[in-house]
C-alpha cells in the first residue's frame, strides 16, 4: 500500500512541472558539456523561460505593425517610400530585417525556441499523464483533518465499517469518480477517488495542438505558393506560374507543375449604392465575377460566380475575388489607316468614383512625319462617369458604374523612358504631341460615345476609344496545410474549454470503528488550483454518507 | 434600405441611456460617500480589517475547515465565503442613494439593450458592423456582466467603477466613433463576420470587467500590506471593496471564461480572412495585435500556474493584456492601415 503520510499538497495533483524555485539560476558549479546541455534543456522547458519567450514573441511581434512590410499582400513601394523617408534608420532597419518582421532571423528564432520548449514540455507530460491515466488514484491520506476541506461525525446507527465504505464508493463512483478502497490495520479502512483526468488531457490536447499550428505554417510555407491575375471580360487564363502578376512560392514547389487548370472571365458586375441622397452613394454593394473554368485535363466546362468571401476552387487551389477595374478598349492606328494596336488596357483605381489611371506603350509600327519609327506613349486618367473637369483635381468622376465613360489622355513620342509602375512611365526625356491644335492643349478628354477617335499630330495616326471591358483581380492561393491547422483550431479551442472548464479535485472518505457499534466518518477533499465548488462536493458525499435524520430537514 | 426613424431612435435611446448610467454613479458615488461617514463602518472596519489581514497571511490553511466531533448538521457550517463588504454603512441616506443607483443602473441597462437592438434593425443586420456600433454593444455585455455578478454575488461594490467606464466609453463612443446607420461594405458579407464580432464583443465585455476588478485588486492588496503594517486610514475606502484574494478570483473566473472564447474570436476570424483573402494568416496589423492580445493573456494564465508569479505580477500581465486588445481597437483599427475596413472613421 502507498504510505498515505507521503507529502500531499494541492500541487501535487498537477502534472506541471515544478518549479525549481531560483536554484537553477544560482551560482552554476562546474558542470560537464553533458549537464551543461541538460541543465539548459532544463530552463528551456521550464514554465518561467515559456512565460519569458510568450513576452518576447508578442514584444517582437509589434514593429511589423507600425513598420510597413513587403509581402505578397501590400504594395511594395511602401517600404522603399519609407527608407527613403528615413535615411539614417531606414537602411539599419532593413539590414535587421525590420521590413519582412515575421520572416525575419529573430522572430523564427524566438517561436522556434517557444515551440522546442513546448514539446520539451509537453511530450513527458503527456507520457506521464498516460501513465497516471491507467492507475487508481493514490490512497487516502492517513490525517484527513489536514486536508483543506474537511468534515467528521460520528455514526451511531449500527452501521459496519465496511458497509459505510461500500456506501461511500458507490456515492463517489456515482459522482464520476475513478475510486480505489482499503483496509487499515486498525480495523478502519478508506475510500479515495479522482475526477476531472479530463483537464489534464484538455491541457495537453490544447498544447499540442499549438504545434499542429506551427506544423502547419512551415507546410504553407514550403509546399503552399500565392500569386495574383488581372483577367479582363472575356479573356481566358491558364494556370501556369508565367501567367501570374505577381507570384510567392514556397520551396518545395515545382513552378513547372502547378495543375493546368483554365479559366474564362465571361462577365463583371459591380452594384454600387446609386441612392442620391444618402451619404455613400458609390459605396460598393457587392461584386460577382461570372466564370467559366474546367479542371486540369478535363473538357468539363462550368460555370461559377465567384464573389467576395466565396472563392472558386478547383484542383486544390483557390481563386479569391480580390478587387477590379476597367479595362477601356484603345484602337492605335497608324498614317494609313492600319490597326496597330487593339485591346483592352487595365487601368487602375486612383481617385474617388472609381477614377483611374493607366497607360500604354507601342514601340512598333508608328512612324513621325519624317516617315521614321517611333516609340508611341499613352498615359491618361479613365472616369467611368465623366463629370467635367475640376481647377483642382483635373478630370473628376461622379459613379463608379460606367454610365458616362471618359479617356482624358495624354500621348509622347520618343525616348518613354523606364516604366515607373503600371500607372505611368518616365516621360523627361519623352516629347508631348499636342492633340488639340486649336486650342494648343496637350490632353484631350475621348468620350466613347460622341468624338471616339482623336487624330494624332504630323499624320502619324489616330487613336480611339472603342468600348469598355471590365477586368477582375483574383488573387491565386495553394495551401496545402488548410485542413491540419483547421483540425488544430478545433483541438485549441477544445481543448482549453477541458483545461479551463474542468476542475481536478479528490475527495477522500476514512471510516473507523469508534466504540459502541459507532463509527467514525470523515470525508475531506483536495483540489488542484482555485476550485469554487470542493466544498459542495464534499458536502454532498458527506451528506449522502449521514444516516438520515428525522427533522433535520430546515 | 436603412429605417432612418428606427436608427435616429437607437440614437437616442443610447444617449439617453449614458445619462441615466451618469446618474447612477452619481449615486453610487453619493452612496459610498454617505457610507463612508456612519460611525458603523468605522466600526466594523476596525474589526474586518485585521481579519481580512489575517486571512491574507494565513493563505495555505485559510480555508481549512476543521469541525468538531459529532457535528450532525452539516449545512449549518459557517460560510467559507468571506461577508460581502457592506458599502452603505447602515447610513439611511446611503442605503436609499443605494437603491437608486441600481435602479438607474436597470433603467440605463434597458436603453442601451434597445439602442443596440434598434441600430440592428434599423440596418437590418447584426448590430456591430463599425467601430461605433462594437463599442455601444461592448459596453453593454460589460453592463450585463457587472448586473449578472450584483444579482449573483452581489457585487454593489463594482457598480461605481463600471457604471463611470461605461459612461466615458459611451461618450467616446457618441462623440467620436460615431457613425450613421449604413449597409456594410461587401467584404463584410460573411456569416463568420457575425461569430468573429459577437464572440469579440463579449470578450470586449469580460476583459472590461475583470480589467476593472484587476485594477481594483491592486489597490486593495497594496492596502491590505498597509493594514498589516498598521499604517493604513481606518476611513479609507479600500475596506468596502472585497478581499485582494477575492477580487483577484474574480479577475481570473472572468478571464478564464473568456480566454477560450478570444481564442476562437481569433480562429473565426482567421476563417474569415481565409474565405475572403484566400489566406488564413497574413500578419495584418489588427491580426497581429488580437494574437498579441492572446499570447498575453496566455502568459496571464501561465503566470498564475507559475508559483512566484501569482498576484501581483500576473495581475499586471493582465492589464497589458487589456492595453493591447483597445490599443487594437481604438488606435490599430483607426490609424494603422490594414486589410481590415471596420473601423469607419476615417
Ligand atoms: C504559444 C504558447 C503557449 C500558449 C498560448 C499556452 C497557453 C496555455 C494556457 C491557456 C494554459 C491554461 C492555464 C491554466 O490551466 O490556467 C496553459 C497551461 C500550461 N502550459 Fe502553456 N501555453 C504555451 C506554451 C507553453 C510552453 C512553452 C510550456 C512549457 C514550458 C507550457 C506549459 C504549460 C503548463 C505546464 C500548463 C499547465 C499549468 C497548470 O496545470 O496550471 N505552455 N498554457
Amino acid at each position: 500500500m502507498a504510505s498515505p503520510t507521503e507529502e500531499m499538497d494541492a500541487e501535487s495533483l498537477s502534472t506541471a512541472p515544478r518549479e525549481e524555485s531560483s536554484q537553477g539560476a544560482v551560482a552554476l558549479p562546474r558542470l560537464s558539456t553533458w549537464e551543461m546541455l541538460r541543465w539548459a534543456w532544463r530552463q528551456l522547458t521550464s514554465m518561467r523561460v515559456a512565460l519569458v519567450l510568450l513576452f518576447m514573441l508578442s514584444l517582437a511581434a509589434i514593429p511589423g505593425t507600425l513598420l510597413p512590410q513587403r509581402s505578397a499582400n501590400t504594395d511594395p513601394t511602401l517600404v522603399t517610400a519609407w527608407i527613403d523617408r528615413h535615411t539614417t534608420v531606414g537602411p539599419l532597419l532593413d539590414r535587421l530585417q525590420f521590413f519582412t518582421v515575421y520572416k525575419s532571423v529573430w522572430f523564427t528564432s524566438i517561436y522556434l525556441l517557444l515551440f522546442i520548449s513546448l514539446i520539451g514540455c509537453i511530450v513527458p507530460r503527456s507520457w506521464q499523464h498516460a501513465k497516471t491515466l491507467r492507475k487508481p488514484p493514490p490512497a487516502a491520506p492517513r490525517n484527513l483533518a489536514r486536508m483543506p476541506v474537511t468534515y467528521q461525525w460520528n455514526d451511531s446507527s449500527g452501521v459496519a465499517v465496511d458497509a459505510k465504505l461500500v456506501a461511500a464508493e458507490t456515492a463517489l463512483k456515482k459522482k464520476r469518480f475513478r475510486v480505489v478502497r482499503g483496509i487499515d490495520a486498525d480495523g478502519g479502512g478508506w475510500v479515495s477517488g479522482e475526477k476531472g483526468y479530463l483537464r489534464e488531457v484538455g491541457n495537453l490536447v490544447f498544447h499540442l495542438s499549438l504545434v499542429g499550428i506551427l506544423v502547419g505554417f512551415a507546410v504553407k510555407g514550403f509546399y503552399g505558393y500565392q500569386g495574383k491575375i488581372l483577367i479582363t471580360e472575356g479573356q481566358s487564363f491558364q494556370n501556369v506560374s508565367l501567367k501570374y502578376d505577381d507570384q510567392e512560392l514556397g520551396g518545395g514547389v515545382n513552378s513547372d507543375k502547378l495543375p493546368p487548370f483554365s479559366l474564362k472571365l465571361n462577365t463583371f458586375e459591380a452594384r454600387y449604392e446609386t441612392n442620391k441622397d444618402s451619404k455613400d452613394l458609390g459605396q460598393p454593394r457587392g461584386f460577382t465575377a461570372n466564370v467559366t473554368y474546367s479542371a486540369a485535363h478535363s473538357d468539363q466546362k462550368k460555370q461559377k460566380a465567384v464573389k467576395l468571401n466565396d472563392p472558386l476552387s478547383v484542383d486544390g487551389v483557390n481563386l479569391y475575388l480580390v478587387s477590379h477595374g476597367y479595362a477601356p478598349v484603345i484602337t492605335v492606328r497608324d498614317g494609313t489607316g492600319k490597326v496597330v494596336y487593339s485591346s483592352p488596357v487595365k487601368f487602375f483605381e486612383a481617385g474617388g468614383m472609381f477614377k483611374s489611371t493607366g497607360m500604354l506603350r507601342l514601340f512598333d509600327g508608328i512612324k513621325d512625319k519624317d516617315g521614321n519609327k517611333t516609340s508611341l506613349g499613352i498615359q491618361g486618367v479613365f472616369l467611368p462617369t465623366f463629370a467635367g473637369m475640376s481647377a483642382t483635381q483635373g478630370p473628376i468622376s461622379a459613379f463608379p458604374a460606367a454610365w458616362n465613360p471618359e479617356l482624358v489622355l495624354n500621348v509622347y513620342t520618343g525616348d518613354l523612358g523606364a516604366q515607373n509602375s503600371v500607372y505611368r512611365f518616365d516621360t523627361t526625356k519623352a516629347r508631348q504631341a499636342v492633340l488639340d491644335p486649336k486650342n494648343n492643349r496637350k490632353a484631350v478628354a475621348l468620350d466613347l460615345e460622341q468624338d471616339k477617335t482623336v487624330q494624332l499630330p504630323d499624320g502619324m495616326g489616330s487613336i480611339s476609344f472603342d468600348d469598355v471591358k471590365q477586368y477582375a483581380q483574383f488573387d491565386i492561393n495553394h495551401d496545402p496545410s488548410k485542413t491540419l491547422v483547421f483540425v488544430s483550431a478545433v483541438g485549441i479551442v477544445g481543448g482549453l474549454i477541458l483545461s479551463l472548464g474542468i476542475r481536478r479535485r479528490r475527495v477522500f472518505v476514512r471510516v473507523k470503528p469508534a466504540g459502541d457499534e459507532a463509527v467514525r466518518v470523515q470525508v475531506a477533499g483536495l483540489a488542484r488550483a482555485e476550485d469554487a465548488r470542493l466544498r459542495d462536493e464534499v458536502k454532498g458525499v458527506g451528506r449522502g454518507l449521514r444516516p438520515a435524520k428525522v427533522g433535520a430537514q430546515k | 434600405m436603412i429605417n432612418e426613424s428606427l436608427a435616429k431612435f437607437s440614437n437616442w435611446a443610447i444617449y439617453i441611456a449614458m445619462f441615466v448610467y451618469l446618474g447612477a454613479f452619481f449615486a453610487y458615488t453619493v452612496e459610498w460617500v454617505f457610507g463612508r461617514k456612519s460611525s458603523f463602518v468605522v466600526k466594523a472596519a476596525a474589526v474586518a480589517v485585521p481579519a481580512q489581514a489575517e486571512a491574507l497571511v494565513g493563505a495555505p490553511g485559510a480555508d481549512r475547515i476543521s469541525v468538531p466531533d459529532d457535528l450532525s448538521e452539516l449545512d449549518d457550517l459557517p460560510d467559507l465565503e468571506e461577508p460581502d463588504p457592506v458599502i452603505d454603512g447602515g447610513d439611511m441616506r446611503a442605503i436609499t442613494a443605494g437603491g437608486f443607483a441600481v435602479g438607474l443602473t436597470m433603467l440605463g441597462f434597458g436603453l442601451h439593450v434597445i439602442g443596440v437592438l434598434c441600430r440592428g434593425l434599423a440596418a437590418h443586420r447584426v448590430p456591430w458592423g463599425n467601430l461605433y456600433e462594437f463599442t455601444i454593444a461592448g459596453s453593454a455585455v460589460a453592463m450585463a456582466i457587472y448586473i449578472g455578478l450584483l444579482f449573483r454575488k452581489n457585487a454593489r461594490w463594482l457598480g461605481v467603477f463600471v457604471t463611470g467606464f461605461v459612461v466615458a466609453i459611451l461618450g467616446l463612443a457618441v462623440e467620436v466613433l460615431y457613425k450613421d446607420a449604413e449597409q456594410l461594405v461587401p467584404a463584410l458579407h460573411s456569416p463568420w463576420l457575425v461569430v468573429h464580432v459577437a464572440a469579440a464583443v463579449l470578450c470586449s465585455g469580460a476583459f472590461t470587467v475583470a480589467t476593472l476588478s484587476t485594477i481594483l485588486y491592486l489597490f486593495k492588496s497594496r492596502y491590505e500590506t498597509q493594514a498589516k503594517l498598521g499604517v493604513a486610514s481606518p476611513t479609507s475606502m479600500w475596506k468596502r471593496v472585497p478581499s485582494a484574494m477575492k477580487l483577484d478570483l474574480v479577475a481570473y473566473r472572468i478571464l478564464a471564461f473568456s480566454f477560450p472564447i478570444w481564442t476562437f474570436t481569433v480562429i473565426a476570424g482567421s476563417i474569415w480572412a481565409e474565405r475572403a483573402w484566400g489566406r488564413y494568416w497574413g500578419w495584418d496589423p489588427t491580426e497581429t495585435w488580437a494574437f498579441i492580445t492572446w499570447v498575453v493573456y496566455a502568459a496571464y494564465l501561465h503566470a498564475r500556474a507559475t508559483r512566484g508569479w501569482k498576484g501581483r505580477n500576473a495581475s499586471i500581465v493582465a492589464l497589458i493584456g487589456y492595453f493591447c486588445f483597445i490599443f487594437n481597437y481604438f488606435v490599430v483599427s483607426i490609424f494603422v492601415n490594414g486589410l481590415h475596413s471596420y473601423a469607419g472613421v476615417k
